[in-house]
């Protein structure tokens, strides 16, 4: 479960990179796997296909709503974001085709896959899907990983730090945010569709306001300057501290909100910064004699 | 039937109007949007439900202390994070009164427990008028928001504090220029809008069922009314949460489940065209 909030997260940090931040992640997750589901069960497509093919839908969509949408900033995108998430919801249950307000149900595991002189590799249980999930998190954490270093991510960067700025150096703003945005939602979608045929069934009810803004969280909580380790962490502390709390009773929304609200005043790089903090805070010597050993650096400098 | 749909929908428009007011009010002064607003609401129909079904006070009493409480938790929510989260951007305030929000539902969870509770009416009856029949609960409901907006008319325009809260949503720099506090006006604001959001929840208790959750379809649709009203603005507010109510109230009644996308629809469109709402005269970066 966290690795698909994890990766959700990361789709999600890649439009943060750019300076917006989108509040509709349940949408595309929406979108990712009701494509998926429908595809396997109404065409009858193996899982394999369809997996990337609720990317690209995913994509394609958000390429389609972020160029017009995306002309917005701050907190406007991520208002129509969140009523777009809204809508498509809205639709699903008001559409009978898309299973309503039911939902769809018996959508197939992964078939298995045959290898030449091997034994066929079964999809059936939780553990084969839990592999699967993590092959598929470090897949797409490897892209992330790779494409925020790279020329793309710095690129992103630049226009979240000052758009202005990268136009007048020849990026074109417009473009690169409407990229990032379609590949984030690429990678959601796929989430998507691996939650469809982890679950084996969906209703819209799955995709409200809560799971936007759980995936959001969760790259918040686990800091958002690290597009790997930040969501997975973030990712998996949600998740485990809700699903332990879930079994004590009605103890969840207060720690679950109390931790956010610690983690947020007094971590501002998220829980991924833990470490760093701590070590600002205690009072150790060698940090101390650092600082010192730099102040009559500045002096020098200063009297020379 | 006219008559009723046009009752209802003002009924339903005046609850709106007096959620949004409060946020508008805050985004206006601080610039950012009260997440918890709903978790207001919801406490402060909680403290209606606990001190005057629970411990048999009057009614306006008990209306009068769940509004003031909630309106220092308000102010103890921009003291403690709010006002320090301040310069460090939107994420972190939204990531920080997002659990705020949760804190205070895990809160009343625990002490309430989860199933919807239910307030007795304090005004039975039901009165005709025009051909409608109209409950009297729900027209001292209307009556009491609309005493209300004009005060809050009344406070904003001609006393002190109401107008050092219009000059620092004016502009923040000049009006600390001007020796205005403008950590004593949001904190003011916050204070005042979070007492609106209590207000309506006591309010309205005795009409709907309590619940620890309630909060989050009010707090919605305030987030849609001060969206397409502008943000900040207070007619604006008034104006579409009053007809919001009216498109739901006929919407309902016409068209079904699809007045909630029509609406949602809307609200991307009004952001598309005019992102400062349609009466804003803010832009947020």
């Amino acid at each position: 479960m966290s690795m698909i909030y994890g990766i959700a997260a990361m789709g999600w940090i890649l439009t943060n990179r750019t300076g917006e931040f989108s509040l509709g992640q349940a949408g595309f997750i929406a979108i990712g796997s009701y494509s998926s589901a429908l595809l396997t069960t109404k065409l009858g497509i193996s899982f394999w296909m369809a997996l990337p093919l609720a990317g690209m839908v995913g994509t394609v969509i958000a390429a389609g709503i972020g160029s017009v949408v995306l002309r917005l900033r701050g907190l406007y995108f991520g208002l129509v974001s969140f009523a777009f998430a809204e809508v498509i919801r809205l639709i699903i249950t008001g559409t009978p085709f898309l299973g309503g307000g039911a939902g769809i149900f018996d959508i197939p595991a992964p078939s298995p896959i045959r290898f030449p002189g091997l034994k066929p590799l079964e999809f059936s249980g939780r553990v084969p899907l839990y592999y699967l999930c993590l092959f598929l998190f470090l897949v797409s954490a490897y892209v992330f990983w790779r494409l925020d270093g790279s020329r793309p991510g710095k690129t992103f960067r630049a226009i979240a730090q000052n758009g202005k700025l990268a136009e007048s150096v020849g990026i074109y703003e417009m473009k690169h945010k409407v990229q990032a945005f379609a590949i984030g939602c690429f990678f959601t979608g796929v989430a998507g569709s691996f939650y469809a045929h982890y679950l084996n069934m969906l209703t819209p009810a799955m995709f409200n306001i809560e799971q936007s803004l759980w995936v959001f969280l969760c790259a918040v909580l686990g800091g958002v300057r690290s597009i790997v380790f930040g969501p997975l962490l973030g990712a998996l502390v949600m998740t485990v501290v809700s699903n332990m709390l879930r079994s004590y009773g009605s103890f969840e929304p207060l720690v679950v909100g109390l931790m956010l609200s610690v983690i947020c005043l007094y971590l501002p790089g998220g829980l991924i910064s833990i470490g760093a903090q701590i070590v600002r805070w205690l009072p150790l010597d060698l940090t101390r004699k650092k600082q010192g050993e730099v102040k009559t650096e500045e002096n020098g400098w200063q009297s020379r | 039937m006219l008559a009723q749909s046009i009752f209802n929908s003002l009924a339903l428009g005046m609850s709106y109007v007096l959620m949004s007011c409060g946020l508008t009010l805050v985004f206006g002064v601080a610039l950012l949007i009260n997440w918890p607003h709903g978790a207001l609401y919801m406490l402060g129909a909680y403290g209606v439900y606990y001190v005057y079904a629970g411990l048999g006070v009057n009614y306006f009493l008990a209306l009068l202390i769940s509004i003031t409480l909630v309106g220092a938790l308000g102010m103890l929510i921009e003291k403690v994070i709010n006002y320090p989260l301040g310069q460090t951007g939107l994420l972190r305030i939204m990531g920080a009164s997002l659990g705020a929000m949760w804190f205070l539902e895990g809160l009343v969870l625990i002490a309430f427990g989860e199933e919807d509770k239910k307030v007795p009416t304090v005004f039975p009856g039901k009165m005709n008028l025009f051909g409608a029949v109209l409950p009297v609960d729900r027209a001292v409901v209307m009556i009491i928001a609309f005493v209300i907006m004009f005060a809050l008319y009344y406070v904003l325009q001609k006393t002190k504090e109401g107008k050092s809260i219009r000059a620092v949503a004016q502009d923040r720099v000049y009006a600390s220029l001007q020796g205005i506090s403008v950590r004593r006006s949001r904190l003011l604001s916050m204070g005042i809008g979070c007492g609106l959001a209590g207000l309506a929840g006591g309010l309205l208790a005795p009409i709907y069922y309590v619940n620890p959750f309630m909060g989050a379809m009010p707090m919605l649709k305030a987030i849609i009314v001060v969206t397409v009203g502008g943000m900040g603005s207070i007619s604006g507010s008034v104006i579409v949460g009053l007809a919001l109510g009216f498109v739901e109230g006929f919407g309902y009644a016409y068209l079904g489940t699809w007045t909630t996308v029509i609406i949602f629809t809307l609200l991307i469109v009004v952001l598309l065209i005019r992102p400062q709402g349609l009466l804003g005269r803010l832009s947020v970066e």
